[in-house]
């Protein structure tokens, strides 16, 4: 690793990844290399995507090249808010969210790309939910607080990602796109797991009631970089017809019918009022996000929080980029 | 210049120009050559022969070559 790319990692110009980071993902590779023998090959499958979904070889510059999931950054920011040591607890809840996110990603590539993962991906997905499971107990024991959190998180990630399927994308265009704006918070949960690790801290550091307030400020924070996600992503989304708020926003203006050639997405939303319109809706989420954890005594978080939107400034100049054929 | 010059060039040029950014992504959505040729010169100070405003209209129509890279 180059200095000049070490310090551009988890998302955050000017954070080395610390300790616990390596060290799971240390583990994360014995889980995709040492797995049950029946289920290397789809472990090594979903190890692939990952890594190459994100323009990268290996699951750790993915995960920690810039644009960064926010999972780690947001765990390492408030685990300095907490003062927790950097091992020990730590390196359980990173085990645990590092799992969980393999388990996320395998679940979505088998609703969303069935041609290349079908079904009995579920299984190579059971061993990374288990083994998201098993750390997450090693670090929050039986903790009920933790644990119906947890439950309620993905059980609105599974309603919401059935509602977006069922009903969301069948329904008619213009009107998604007056509803735009609402649409996009539901479907923001799911990427709400992101608050899974950071509930974990707070039980570990006896503070539970942080509960209460962790939800709504990664509420705001997921919608946003679910925005973003969508902006970026919206060429694929549009070939493979699914349908997302900011397509519906773009279609509403009357500027890309559905069965225009994908080419057109990327410059047509890079040059239309649709963009600032979903930008403007993200930046008010990541605000309210960010002034939640700073009136709860988290700055750390409050702050990695804020450096997450980064992303959506430079979303015109990224669909620009994608447009001409080159790397943003 | 090839297109990766070229596209490098103009990313250049339209830092911290959003309206830049928008006219020359409107001429790019249409895919005209002749539109792109000229937004990319009156937007961004790129002038281009048309040969490679060819091959840049190709190039926007093409499969990305790319992925969008953001996955959260």
């Amino acid at each position: 690793m180059t200095p000049a790319r070490s310090a551009d990692r988890l998302g955050d110009r000017e954070v080395r990844p610390p300790a616990w980071v390596r060290r799971a993902f240390a583990q994360a590779e014995r889980w995709f290399d040492e797995g049950p023998p029946e289920l290397r090959g789809r472990l090594a499958a979903v190890r692939a995507r990952v890594a190459r979904a994100q323009g990268q070889s290996s699951i750790e510059d993915a995960l920690t090249a810039r644009p960064a999931t926010p999972f780690l950054a947001l765990t390492e920011a408030y685990r300095q808010d907490l003062r927790l040591p950097d091992e020990g607890s730590i390196d359980a809840v990173g085990r645990g969210t590092l799992a969980l996110y393999f388990y996320l990603r395998a679940q979505d590539d088998i609703v969303d790309e069935p041609a290349l993962f079908g079904p009995s991906f579920a299984y190579a997905g059971e061993v990374l939910a288990g083994a998201s499971a098993e750390a997450f107990a090693s670090a929050v024991g039986g903790s009920a607080a933790f644990w119906s959190f947890r439950r309620a998180v993905l059980d609105r990630l599974a309603a919401v990602s059935a509602w977006e399927l069922d009903v969301y994308r069948t329904i008619d265009p213009a009107a998604a796109g007056e509803s735009a704006e609402a649409d996009a918070a539901r479907l923001g949960e799911k990427l709400l797991p992101i608050a899974l690790p950071l509930a974990a801290l707070a039980v570990i550091a006896g503070d539970e009631g942080a509960l209460a307030w962790i939800r709504p400020a990664m509420h705001g924070l997921a919608t946003a970089l679910q925005i973003a996600n969508d902006l970026l992503n919206a060429r694929d989304d549009h070939a493979g017809s699914r349908l997302t708020p900011s397509l519906a926003a773009l279609r509403a203006g009357g500027r890309l019918a559905a069965e225009a050639e994908p080419f057109r997405v990327w410059p047509a939303l890079a040059s239309d009022p649709a963009l600032e319109r979903m930008l403007r809706a993200a930046r008010g989420h990541v605000a309210r996000a960010a002034a939640i954890a700073a009136e709860h005594g988290a700055p750390a978080l409050s702050a990695a929080t804020a450096r997450h939107a980064a992303i959506l400034d430079e979303i015109p100049a990224r669909l620009l980029a994608l447009s001409l054929g080159v790397k943003p | 210049m090839n297109n990766d010059e070229l596209a490098t060039k103009v990313l250049n040029a339209v830092q911290g120009k959003p309206e830049a950014v928008k006219a020359i992504s409107e001429a790019l959505a249409g895919g005209d050559p002749v539109e792109i040729k000229g937004a990319l010169s009156a937007h961004a100070g790129v002038d281009i022969t048309p040969d490679e405003a060819q091959a840049i209209s190709a190039q926007v129509k093409a499969d990305p070559s790319q992925p969008a890279a953001y996955c959260t």
